[in-house]
């Protein structure tokens, strides 16, 4: 097997899942079984596909992510006739993703030009009753389309800042959050905790042929914008009395931890796309409990639901691990990835790691405020309550299990898809290996 | 703020404004410092207003619930303790004579509001509008149904923005507060910060001893020390040029009230209301006020003045400046009363949709959009186009999620009636509505009085039945028939339900016969331990006394006294060192280096073998400062002794004058100099005698330094006449004259109905509590003696009944005291079940085997009433053999983690007034007061209406605090244990800040999340004749109160027939007729 055939292939699997489930679109629970046997498939197709062509592809790790963080995303769904479009656009995604995060470097700007057209359209539909599609989310992704083609085409140094431009709309930086807030808040059902990996795995497989092109004193002027961009995030986290915003918001600032360090350090590590990852899933992980509560109840302001511990305690327990992972918490990844940047070798903390600090000690406060109003203090006697299902909760415990697996697992396994620096490392530096 | 005019009706409006927060204040309840924790009716200044309306006050100010929930209640009807006839009985006077056909069957208005209770079908449930949930079973069903309800729409945004103004211009100022307004509208936190800044002040003024640095001026009293410190405060809650404003702020903080009141333009007609929601906002802070406040000589009030209409001047400022400031930012209008009320008249879209969008109620995007509305200052029209495009593509989904609800809601109607429910979809939609109707009447907030009602019927008649088949005519008294049969002993308890079964144990062990009677025994005292610097009131806190007993060790111990008094002296110092060394600001640091190791030995110990290490510890106490045999001081002095006593006191003051102002001491100065100077300090006109200035210049003192010399006296010693007077009036308060002694124990004898039959041995058994890390200690205590323990009270009665002129008089009073009768005192205590008695040297040598045959008895019972309280707990919960259960309750009074000790009083429900045969034998459960009573015995009633006004009132108070602390722990309890912190040695705190917690902890209460106090209002059992009770109604209010409006349910057990009939809040009385004791009436059987 050709090594060019293997985004086609890893298109092809999820698009033919998808095109047979439809034949089940009457009957919700099939067309959901169809799909998630569509998932199972494209992670043994990447699987098979490694081995078919006698070594990894890039980004080996994110590859085999995607799909199963499409059947926890899937898996997480109550069935409901609502929920059928958003299973199909997932599994299209799957496809889309993973061919552009395994796309040669030549062709992946056509492959991500593909998939942020396919997120305008999703966006464009998002129109509710009087209430517009997001403006700004549709600009800054149709700039971002735009964007992946001039990389395509256009020669260096503008193929490089185009890049550039695009990995800050995947991986989103002030002001350029507009689209990522819009997938979180406005795509239905399993959509968005999906894309919260997906888009910064392609974000960060492009960001790997570009950052060599990257001169120091722009790379200087990342870091600064990402310290801006970090603390605009934790502000508005801080602000937010909804989960979905506060979630957009709360990934934002640490995104922006991830900028931060690949610009000051000049290091795109394998803990650094670890970190990346793991923010992903948890962001992911947490719209998903939330996604449970509201899918009972609505979507509801924090005010106006709380005391879940008692009533919901499956659901309770499991929510309480995903806010504990996202803010930090050993083992699971988002620890892991961080220690590994800040402690690896070829590096040295900056003066401004205090603005991460902060920045950190701000989402210790929103996550375990949004932990505490929505399973702690008074439960609302006038709700009917019923704890999480066996697929939602096997969904978060598979979530939890995978952070737990990134947080002890070697990160060379990543290392498949991490660049080299582009300054001269320091000589008596050594890679960090667990 | 501008300074009120001086004008002349500025001293009556002060009078007035002092008047309105008294009245204000009635919705708190005082509160009790804890080292004398009072059980109390947390509503008891609303008892003049029926149970249900105080309930619903009580809600209104304090947010509190007043009943369990009707979950709670549910469990109880299914588990049994509530009866569905008694359910039916209380709902009768509710239903109507109506009834609707639905299919087949024909339902009654009646079963449709029973069925709301038993199945909770009347809370609502709040239909998501998006529910992405598959259908579960039944759901199909329900949306046919909701289908079948086509027409019916649910209110549009227009019904609701009416109904919500019409509702909150009504409740504006009356049960909510300016602040509490721009909370609910604007999303801010005023009230929250408000408190926050209260419990600040309220925390450091009122300590009483505990903060390391006092606050500082603290004696010019609450409102003054405020306005100084705050003032130095850089913008306190982010109030603008706050230094300027509190300095300007008038002297009086009468006047500082008005001017906040008039500033929030706050109208005359709900000036009361609107204090008491301020008062309210803080009931444990403002409560512990009001009681300083009321309370005559307490030391700290004296010292540091603090009074309600000083919390409400600093409160008020507060308010009245962050409401202005938040209206003005936020609205642009003034932060007025008026302004308010007319904001929501004119823009009501705006108020509804921003109050809609602050409670979480408007969906996401529509939130997003008034978001923007706030943030560009959005025009009227701009926030109805918003209200018209929401009720447009929301109200079609609000109108299917009512009709959903609603079918939901007929679906568990037919259930529970046990109907098909495709029996509704042949029913008309009118009839269908009209069920609904029915069940919309019938809210939960209205089912609390219902349930409660059956809850105590079904309680009421099992007690009832088992008492009626003991309440046989009252036979002749024993000793009145014939040769009298001379019990083994005779002893009293306290009236408390912890004495139940003990009392029930004991006589079960042999010829023992039991009393009940209050714990302080008609024995009106201020006691003072030997060794301690402070008093104890004891005596319950209604009342007063006027005799004061210390406690003073035997005379032949005198040349034992001065050791111990050095030793205690030595513990008493090290004490001291450690916890200065702790609190200091440097020396923490290097104590926890050297001596914190040390520190883990107790505690390791303490943790692991709790029993073992109090032994120990106690043992090393007695080691080092060996216990002293004391006795109590019950006569009082003769006025020469109390003249010499007073002298002997001077004198030593003197000589200690002398020997600091001059050095002067030993055989320098004589003894008759000394008392020149006496007499010299306490007589100013009378003329110098020359022998003391002979004397001082013998002792190299000038006339001068003499002179200056007496004046010190009088004034830094206190030397004088006025002080001499009072020093007089205090010691001849100590003790009883005979007279009080004979009327003292004539009173408690005839009251407990003892008055002939006398054993060879009396004991007055008082009870008290040990348990460790507890700041609820004193709550075990006895609370007929304010808290302590009540051993004091039963030394000094059993010492006078000792006396033999206080028996001889007692005679001619028609008690006669055989010579061979020994009165005892002893204390049962109520965590470890053992009895300890007292003053055993003044047995007399002939009572030996008697004294032995008694404690093996009480040893005895102390046992079995260990295994009995063994089977309650819930990490027990099983019956253990007696011994086990001997040494686990020792162990839990030891156990420093333990948050149960005893949990003894919970589950109080009844009084029950008369002879003890209308209740020997029978298991009570440890839920019922026993007083002893023979009405014979008392021909004049004066003895019932004591018992009624006294006695009953203690009862109803620890009753209602079990009530409310159980019904809504949060608001009229004290939450969880875990979390307490004890502040200013004087109450608790939940985590390091909060209001003062009032009421009883969540574990005193409640077992696991399942009440274990069974929440019912007090049921008095009186056995006398009926128209005695009604003479002493009639002639009390309290009592009135009490019966009329439904605080205590009263029962007579009508001698002449031997019936028991019921009185009514009409005054009528009505026989009890259907009263069978075949449930499980004690706590022992329900669990």
């Amino acid at each position: 097997m050709e090594a060019w055939m293997t985004p086609w292939l890893l298109l092809a699997v999820p698009f033919a899942g998808a095109l047979l489930s439809t034949f089940a679109w009457a009957n919700p629970r099939e067309l959901k079984t169809g799909l998630l046997l569509t998932t199972a498939a494209s992670f043994l197709t990447v699987i098979g596909t490694a081995l078919a062509i006698g070594r990894l592809p890039s980004g080996m790790a994110l590859l085999c992510l995607l799909p199963v963080a499409a059947f926890a995303a899937l898996l997480g769904q109550p069935l409901h006739r609502d929920n059928r479009q958003a299973w199909l656009m997932t599994v299209l995604l799957l496809g889309i993703g993973l061919a552009t995060v395994s796309a040669s470097n030549s062709s992946r700007s056509l492959w991500l030009s593909l998939l942020l057209i396919f997120l305008l359209s999703l966006l464009a539909r998002s129109r509710h009753g009087s209430v517009p599609s997001p403006t700004w989310g549709l600009a800054t992704y149709g700039a971002g389309a735009v964007a992946a083609l001039v990389n395509a085409f256009a020669p260096a140094p503008l193929s490089a800042w185009a890049g550039l431009l695009v990995s800050l709309i995947l991986i989103p930086l002030f002001p350029l959050q507009a689209g990522h807030v819009a997938c979180l808040t406005r795509l239905p059902g399993s959509l968005p905790a999906f894309l919260m990996l997906v888009l910064p795995g392609a974000g960060v497989t492009l960001l790997l042929t570009v950052l060599p092109s990257i001169q120091e004193p722009a790379r200087d002027a990342i870091g600064g914008w990402a310290l801006v961009s970090m603390v605009y995030g934790s502000i508005r986290a801080l602000a937010q009395p909804r989960p979905l915003p506060l979630l957009a918001h709360a990934s934002l600032a640490f995104f922006s931890i991830f900028w931060w360090y690949v610009a000051v350090s000049g290091i795109l590590s394998s803990q650094a796309a670890l970190f990346l990852s793991a923010v992903g899933l948890t962001t992911g992980g947490l719209y998903l409990g939330w996604y449970a509560v509201r899918a009972r109840h609505g979507d509801l302001d924090l005010r106006a639901i709380g005391g879940l511990v008692q009533s919901m305690p499956r659901f309770a327990g499991l929510f309480s691990l995903l806010a504990l992972a996202a803010l930090g918490f050993p083992p699971f990844g988002v620890f892991s990835g961080f220690m590994g940047m800040v402690l690896h070798p070829d590096w040295k903390l900056p003066g401004s790691f205090a603005v991460v600090a902060l920045a950190w000690l701000a989402a210790s406060w929103y996550f375990l405020d949004l932990m505490q109003r929505l399973l702690f203090g008074k439960s609302r006697t006038d709700l009917r309550y019923e704890d999480v299902r066996e697929t939602e909760s096997a969904a978060l415990a598979l979530l939890l299990v995978l952070l737990a697996v990134l947080g002890v697992m070697p990160s060379k396994w990543f290392d498949a898809g991490a660049t080299a620096a582009p300054v001269p490392p320091s000589p008596e530096s050594s890679a960090w290996n667990r | 703020m501008e300074p009120l005019k001086k004008s002349p009706d500025l001293d009556v409006r002060r009078m007035e404004l002092r008047g309105t927060i008294r009245l204000a204040s009635e919705v708190i309840g005082q509160y009790w410092p804890m080292r004398t924790f009072v059980h109390h009716n947390p509503l008891h200044s609303l008892e003049y207003l029926p149970f249900d309306e105080t309930v619903q006050r009580g809600r209104q100010y304090l947010g509190g619930a007043g009943y369990l929930s009707g979950e709670q209640y549910r469990d109880y009807l299914r588990s049994g303790r509530i009866q569905l006839h008694h359910l039916d009985e209380a709902l009768t006077p509710l239903a109507l004579r109506q009834s609707i056909t639905l299919g087949p069957c024909r339902i009654s208005h009646h079963e449709v509001l029973r069925a709301c209770l038993t199945h909770g079908l009347s809370a609502p449930i709040d239909e998501p509008l998006d529910a992405l949930l598959d259908q579960g079973p039944g759901e199909e069903q329900v949306e046919t149904i909701a289908e079948h309800l086509s027409l019916w729409t649910a209110p549009t945004l227009q019904d609701r923005l009416t109904a919500t103004l019409q509702k909150d211009r009504a409740v504006l100022g009356r049960y909510l507060t300016l602040s509490g307004w721009c909370d609910q509208t604007l999303g801010t936190q005023i009230g929250a910060q408000i408190n926050a800044e209260l419990i600040k002040w309220c925390e450091a003024f009122l300590d009483e001893g505990h903060a390391t640095w006092p606050m500082p001026g603290r004696e010019a009293g609450f409102y003054a020390a405020w306005k100084a410190l705050a003032a130095r405060e850089w913008s306190p809650c982010g109030i603008a040029d706050s230094r300027r404003k509190i300095a300007a702020l008038p002297d009086h903080p009468e006047d500082a009230v008005l001017g906040s009141l008039e500033a929030l333009g706050i109208p005359e007609s709900l000036r009361l209301d609107y204090l008491s929601l301020q008062l309210a906002a803080l009931p444990g802070w403002a409560g512990f006020i009001k009681w300083r406040a009321e309370t005559t000589g307490y030391a700290w009030q004296e010292a540091y003045e603090a009074g309600l209409v000083k919390f409400l001047a600093v409160r008020l400022w507060y308010v009245r400046e962050l409401v202005q400031q938040t209206c003005r930012d936020r609205l642009g209008i003034d932060g007025h009363y008026q302004s308010v009320s007319g904001y929501m008249q004119q823009r009501p879209y705006e108020y509804f949709l921003r109050k809609e969008r602050v409670a979480g109620r408007l969906p996401p995007l529509y939130a997003e959009q008034a978001d923007r509305l706030v943030e560009a200052g959005g025009t009227e029209q701009a926030w109805s186009q918003l209200a018209d495009r929401y009720q447009a593509e929301v109200g079609p989904l609000h109108d299917r999620a009512a009709r959903r609800s609603m079918a939901r809601r007929l679906v568990a109607l037919t259930q529970a009636l046990e109907i098909v429910p495709t029996a509704l979809l042949e029913t008309a939609p009118a009839d269908l509505r009209q069920l609904v109707d029915w069940m919309e009447t019938f809210p939960e907030s209205l089912h609390g009085p219902i349930w409660l009602r059956s809850f105590e019927a079904s309680y009421q008649d099992q007690l009832l039945g088992m008492v009626v088949r003991a309440a046989a005519k009252p036979e002749r008294r024993a000793y009145e028939a014939g040769p009298p049969v001379r019990p083994h002993s005779q002893s009293v308890y306290c009236l408390d339900v912890r004495s139940e079964p003990f009392r029930r144990h004991l006589e079960s062990t042999g010829a023992n016969e039991t009393y009940g009677f209050a714990g302080f025994f008609a024995v009106f005292i201020k006691y003072r331990a030997w060794g301690k610097e402070h008093e104890t009131e004891q005596f319950p806190v209604i009342m007063r006394a006027k005799n004061e007993v210390r406690e003073i060790p035997r005379s032949y111990l005198d040349h034992f006294v001065s050791k111990h008094q050095s030793r205690a002296k030595l513990v008493h110092a090290g004490h001291t060192l450690l916890h200065d060394l702790k609190e200091n600001v440097v020396t923490p640091y290097v104590m926890v280096e050297s001596l914190g190791w040390f520190y883990s030995f107790p505690l390791i110990v303490k943790t692991v073998l709790p029993v073992w290490y109090r032994r120990v510890t106690g043992w090393l106490r007695r080691l080092f400062v060996p216990p002293i045999a004391t006795s109590v001081t019950v006569d009082k002095l003769p006025p020469s002794e109390t003249e010499e006593m007073i002298a002997a006191e001077q004198r030593a003051l003197i000589w200690k004058a002398l020997r600091d102002r001059f050095g002067l001491h030993g055989s320098r100065v004589e003894q008759e100099f000394v008392e020149a100077l006496r007499r010299r300090a306490l007589d100013q006109d009378a003329p110098v005698e020359p022998f003391l200035s002979e004397a001082a210049r013998a002792v190299d003192l000038s006339d001068e330094q003499l002179s200056g010399f007496i004046e010190d006296l009088r004034r830094a010693y206190r030397i004088n006449p006025r002080a001499a007077s009072r020093q007089k009036e205090r010691i001849t308060r100590a003790g009883f004259t005979l007279e009080e002694q004979v009327v003292t124990v004539e009173t408690a004898l005839r009251m407990m109905g003892l008055t002939g039959n006398f054993a060879r041995l009396v004991v007055f058994c008082a009870h008290g509590s040990t348990s460790d890390n507890n700041p609820f200690e004193s709550a075990l205590d006895c609370g007929a003696c304010g808290g302590n323990q009540g051993n004091p009270n039963a030394r000094v009665l059993a010492a006078m009944a000792n006396k033999p002129p206080v028996r001889e008089r007692l005679v001619k009073r028609g008690i006669e005291i055989p010579s061979d009768t020994h009165f005892l005192a002893g204390q049962i205590d109520t965590t470890t079940d053992e009895v300890t008695l007292f003053d055993l040297e003044d047995v007399p040598p002939t009572h030996r085997k008697d004294i032995a045959r008694l404690v093996a008895d009480f040893r005895e019972a102390a046992r079995l009433t260990s295994q009995e309280r063994c089977a309650r707990f819930p990490d027990g919960n099983r019956l253990l053999p007696a011994e086990q259960a001997a040494a686990h309750v020792r162990e839990r009074s030891a156990d420093w983690s333990q948050v149960r000790p005893e949990w003894g009083l919970s589950g109080n429900t009844a009084f029950i007034i008369g002879r003890r045969a209308l209740t020997k034998g029978l298991n009570l459960g440890g839920r019922v007061f026993l007083h002893s009573y023979d009405y014979r015995e008392d021909p004049t009633d004066r003895l019932l209406e004591v018992l009624l006004t006294g006695p009953q009132l203690v009862a109803q108070w620890i009753n209602m605090e079990h009530y409310f602390s159980t019904v809504d722990n949060e608001v009229y309890g004290a939450g969880s244990k875990i979390y307490h912190n004890v502040v200013g040695r004087l109450g608790i705190m939940s985590g390091p800040w909060s209001d003062l917690r009032l009421g009883l902890a969540w574990q005193t209460v409640m077992n696991g999340t399942a009440p274990y106090h069974e929440p019912m209002r007090l049921l008095t059992v009186v056995e006398a004749p009926r128209a005695r009770l009604d003479k002493l109604i009639a002639r009390h209010e309290l009592l009135q109160h009490f019966y009329q409006n439904e605080w205590v349910h009263l029962v007579a057990l009508e001698p002449a027939d031997g019936k028991l009939y019921r009185y009514l809040p009409t005054k009528d009385w009505r026989p009890v007729e259907r009263a069978h004791s075949d449930g499980p009436a004690s706590r022992a059987e329900r669990s």
